[in-house]
């Protein structure tokens, strides 16, 4: 007895539909990777027990890392709900979609200022502002360890102060470019520290040294922050202040 | 075989226009030829003869060749080829994808009972901390959260008390052991992982302990998560010098923000 046999319209329905099963299995396995910014925003309200989450911000990157065969694609939101703004990231490698390192990037209450791709972002209410002006305060602060002793020796240099003019980018989001988007802090050549610009000064100014061993780093710093915001008449309206990490400022 | 079937089969096989099919027909085509040689043989026919009437028996080549054509039609064809190599190529994905690493997870977590029924848990066995510590105070979350469909819950806290000496001077420390639990329905989801390291706790005495590391003290620390499809849990520590007060309360400042207090009650 032949046993049953499927003509070619059958196989193909029979194949297409395993392919389907496997799609669904790998997009299970891959933990249900979101790839629309819509997938995103849900996804970053069940991270963070957020609802109605709405983007001030989405920008996309893509990045051609050496070792890796296919491109990197980051997608960068800022968004908000109510009063609570936060920055995520969430990077693309092939088909799996993971959220921004260390599960977070940054989370604030009544505004929130996160940095990237040479720009500050300063989200949160201000109705009422015409223009902000940004200024940063970096200070030269230059670790030696000694690991023998184990001492920590810290020699502080001249502090110098950023100033940014803000652009509104939207009701309730001002940016101010610091440095260009390329313009990455390392390999600075002969450039004297009075022409850093401040992701330069970010990187260059919180050495660490490992005295004996040649070895380098930078130290975390948190760098003072003052926005001013100013009415339609250049009164000022509001000033806020806060820090940010100096890593934000050149990662 | 004579050449003339193998003009024949060549003349049936111009008509067929999907080439990776040719070969299939041809071994199905020289098949069918020799088993009617063959048959003629069996009956008496010499070889040649044979092979002159099982040919004349095949038909017009063209007319076979358009029949055959028909059948495999080039789309249908193409479209079987590339529904194959889909197979193939979904099931590498599926083996890239690393389907395996999920199947821990499907083992269920706790959901009653004592959560630290081996004692103080974030120390192995042997150590002074789990093997002398006594369980003085147990509480449990007074209410739950509902957030974007997950309920928040504290199963489980206790206070834990281990004399210790430094320097010749007894005292005593104190752990705090809170387990923040989240139930959901979605077997798909991996939880509120974002909020773990956003948590805040506070006590009657105003202290607060927050999650973000801190070296001079007051750190609420996550020190493990267990999940399963349908729960979450995330255990949390304080160590502490004081004795605790009366109640210590979990909150979360984001969106809606939230409260869960936990009452402490001596433990039996």
């Amino acid at each position: 007895m032949r046993g049953f046999r499927l003509n070619r319209k059958q196989k193909i329905l029979r194949n297409l539909l395993v392919c389907l099963l496997l799609a669904a299995a790998t997009y299970a396995a891959l933990g249900f990777p979101p790839y629309t910014v819509r997938g995103m925003l849900e996804r970053t309200e069940r991270r963070y027990l957020l609802s109605d989450l709405e983007p001030l911000l989405v920008k996309r990157e893509r990045i051609d890392y050496s070792n890796k065969l296919l491109d990197t694609h980051e997608t960068y939101l800022l968004v908000k709900t109510e009063n609570t703004y936060i920055f995520t990231k969430y990077t693309r490698h092939f088909l799996a979609v993971k959220p921004g390192y260390g599960d977070k990037l940054k989370m604030g209450r009544d505004f929130l200022c996160a940095a990237q791709g040479g720009c500050l972002y300063l989200a949160g209410k201000f109705p009422d502002a015409a223009s902000a002006i940004m200024q940063v305060t970096a200070e030269k602060t230059e670790r030696y360890c000694d690991k023998d002793r184990n001492l920590i020796r810290t020699e502080q240099g001249p502090a110098r102060t950023f100033t940014y003019q803000g652009e509104r980018l939207g009701e309730e989001l001002f940016e101010f470019r610091y440095m260009e988007e390329d313009g990455f802090p390392w390999a600075l050549s002969d450039l004297p520290e009075s022409e850093y610009h401040l992701g330069q000064a970010a990187y260059e100014w919180y050495s660490t040294y490992v005295e004996g061993s040649g070895g380098t780093g930078v130290h975390h710093a948190d760098l003072p922050v003052t926005v001013t915001l100013y009415d339609g008449k250049g009164e000022v309206l509001d000033t806020l202040d806060f820090t940010i990490s100096n890593y934000e400022l050149f990662l | 075989m004579t050449c003339h079937f193998g003009d024949w089969v060549s003349a049936v096989l111009d008509c067929v226009r999907f080439r990776p099919d040719r070969r299939a027909i041809r071994r199905e085509l020289e098949a069918h030829y020799e088993d009617h040689v063959k048959d003629l043989e069996r009956i008496g026919y010499d070889h040649k003869l044979a092979q002159e009437r099982a040919l004349g028996a095949m038909g017009d080549p063209v007319e076979v060749g358009r029949t055959l054509d028909k059948v495999h039609k080039p789309w249908l064809g193409w479209l079987w080829l590339a529904s194959k190599w889909g197979v193939l190529i979904c099931w590498v994905f599926l083996l890239l994808s690393d389907p395996f690493w999920r199947l821990d997870s499907l083992r269920p977590v706790r959901r009653t009972g004592d959560y630290e029924p081996d004692g103080l848990f974030s120390f192995s066995a042997g150590t002074p901390e789990r093997d002398d510590s006594i369980r003085i105070a147990r509480g449990t979350g007074a209410q739950t959260v509902e957030r974007v469909g997950y309920t928040v819950s504290v199963p489980y806290a206790a206070v834990w008390k281990c004399a210790k000496e430094s320097g010749g001077t007894a005292y005593d420390e104190y752990w705090s052991t809170v387990v923040v639990a989240v139930d959901d329905h979605r077997f798909w989801d991996h939880g509120p992982k974002g909020i773990w390291r956003e948590l805040e706790a506070a006590d009657e005495h105003a202290c607060v302990y927050r999650t973000q590391w801190d070296p001079a003290g007051g750190n609420f620390i996550w020190v493990r998560f267990d999940a399963d499809p349908f729960r979450a849990l995330a255990y949390f520590q304080i160590c502490q010098l004081e004795p605790p007060g009366e109640w210590l309360e979990i909150s979360y400042p984001y969106g809606e923000p939230w409260s869960i207090r936990i009452d402490w009650r001596e433990a039996s």
